[in-house]
């Protein structure tokens, strides 16, 4: 079922928003929100054109999925993190070379060698953007530690979170509800 | 309607045993297929033939030939700007970065043909009949600059994930995907400036993908996708606004699956068949004892030895009034 999102939710999803810096992508826009049959909500952000579309029976799927909520709080997915990257200026991230790109293509975790660049004021758990040397999104990673030491020879850095593999890797679970 | 069988020959049943077919698809092959041997070589051996649709909501059109080709790919222009044969690739094409981020789609050219014969303007109402795994849809939406509306649907429930995965990660914003068979749609007050229906069907053009197609092909087969394409197209076209154009398509040779099911709506509702100018070769204007009007010379058939794509065949068809 496709519904509107509670105040609640809004604000929760809104907040995100700000904190990333990408306030303006929701111009003319709006959320939806699609409870499935395992209870999952996910959340769609579409056009204002697209809203009566989204709202008739069979409807499934609108604009852009950017993520779900889960225990009353979001949790963006990976179209909601190429928007920062693309849209925003206000994040952490480390950029990788190309070892460090196969490795976050497979959900693997970043050593500190392989990292290029890190931001001055990441912290120890911070949670960052991994970009390649064209400054393209590869993922979202938890740092380990903090900007001076992140580049460590032979130690893993920074815990990959969620990478743009996902989609290939979720090609071979289908029946699940997105 | 029912497959029509043609009787045997000799060369049928020497092209069948040297070639591994039922002898039945071969009588018909040798018919409609120009230099049928040809094709069966290319089917035996398993030649592939694959193209990218660099995806212009992403990245520009040179920037990705120029990634690609620092990955050592070897690119080869096609009829489309913006459609590749890939002729080299060091890498999985379907796991480098590139993909994975939805800077290209891997998709056969016909597919892509079948999506340009279309004409999309990008502040129309568009219908993709049936969409999964949602190739010709995020191409739609390139062509539309992400504006105006495209409505999928899709009947079968367990092919939304991967179409779902596949329009995010193009980043196609202007979609609304529907879980409902095509027919339905003029359940609905809608009407659309322009419709795609890439029809269900047997998929014999793409036995060089999926070999063992050719021991599940059968003559039922046929027949059911014929009646579900006529119920298909028939909605489609109540569902296209006068004046609007709807391009039917299949990557099946059957000419049940084809000519007839064009042939078969030309009565029944006001409409004209334009020409396609992507080359192809000619329809069959007589298969089985029945003679087609003549307006469906207008409509192409591309096979994989002649053209390297998939065996496809599209129809453009100008809606002028809803019924006759």
């Amino acid at each position: 079922m496709i519904r509107d999102l509670t105040r609640e939710e809004t604000t929760s999803i809104r907040r995100e928003f700000n904190k990333w810096g990408i306030f303006n992508c929701l111009i003319e826009k709006v959320f939806t929100l699609k409870e499935s049959d395992d209870n999952s909500k996910s959340i769609f952000i579409i056009p204002l054109r697209l809203k009566k579309l989204m709202f008739y029976p069979y409807s499934c799927y609108g604009g852009s999925y950017i993520g779900s909520i889960k225990k009353k709080k979001f949790i963006p997915s990976i179209a909601f993190f190429d928007m920062v990257a693309k849209y925003s200026n206000n994040f952490l991230y480390v950029i990788v070379d190309c070892n460090g790109e196969k490795l976050t293509l497979y959900g693997r975790d970043i050593f500190g060698n392989s990292i290029l660049y890190a931001s001055q004021k990441i912290e120890e758990n911070s949670i960052l953007l991994i970009l390649n040397q064209s400054k393209e999104l590869l993922g979202l990673g938890r740092a380990r530690f903090q900007t001076t030491k992140i580049k460590q020879n032979g130690k893993v850095t920074i815990n990959t979170l969620l990478d743009i593999g996902t989609y290939l890797r979720s090609e071979n679970h289908q029946n699940k509800t997105i | 309607m029912s497959c029509i069988i043609l009787p045997k020959s000799d060369k049928s049943q020497e092209l069948a045993t040297k070639y591994n077919f039922k002898e039945w698809m071969i009588a018909r092959y040798l018919t409609i297929i120009p230099d049928t041997e040809q094709f069966l070589d290319y089917i035996n051996n398993n030649v592939m033939h694959q193209y990218i649709r660099i995806n212009t909501l992403k990245i520009d059109i040179d920037t990705l030939k120029q990634k690609l080709l620092e990955k050592d790919f070897k690119l080869e222009k096609t009829l489309l700007p913006e459609v590749f044969l890939i002729k080299e690739a060091k890498y999985p094409i379907g796991a480098t970065m590139e993909y994975l981020s939805g800077y290209y789609y891997i998709q056969d050219l016909s597919s892509c043909l079948a999506v340009d014969s279309l004409d999309i303007k990008e502040d129309e109402m568009v219908l993709d009949m049936a969409s999964s795994p949602g190739g010709k849809t995020s191409f739609m939406a390139q062509k539309m600059n992400n504006k105006g509306i495209i409505l999928a649907l899709e009947s079968e429930r367990k092919r939304l994930r991967k179409m779902m995965f596949n329009l995010s990660r193009c980043g196609v914003g202007n979609t609304v995907l529907w879980n409902m068979n095509g027919e339905k749609i003029v359940d609905y007050d809608f009407k659309f400036d322009k419709v795609l229906l890439d029809a269900p069907c047997s998929c014999d053009g793409i036995m060089q993908k999926d070999p063992l197609r050719k021991n599940t092909y059968t003559t039922e087969s046929i027949k059911f996708c014929s009646i579900r394409q006529s119920q298909l197209i028939e909605s489609a076209l109540n569902v296209t606004k006068p004046g609007g154009l709807l391009v039917y398509s299949t990557c099946s040779i059957a000419p049940e699956e084809n000519e007839y099911i064009i042939n078969s709506i030309i009565d029944k509702f006001d409409i004209t068949i334009e020409s396609i100018d992507y080359g192809g070769v000619d329809p069959l204007l007589k298969f089985g004892g029945k003679v087609m009007d003549k307006s469906i010379k207008f409509t192409k058939r591309f096979y994989p030895h002649i053209h390297n794509t998939a065996g496809f065949f599209i129809a453009k068809i100008r809606v002028n009034s809803i019924e006759k």
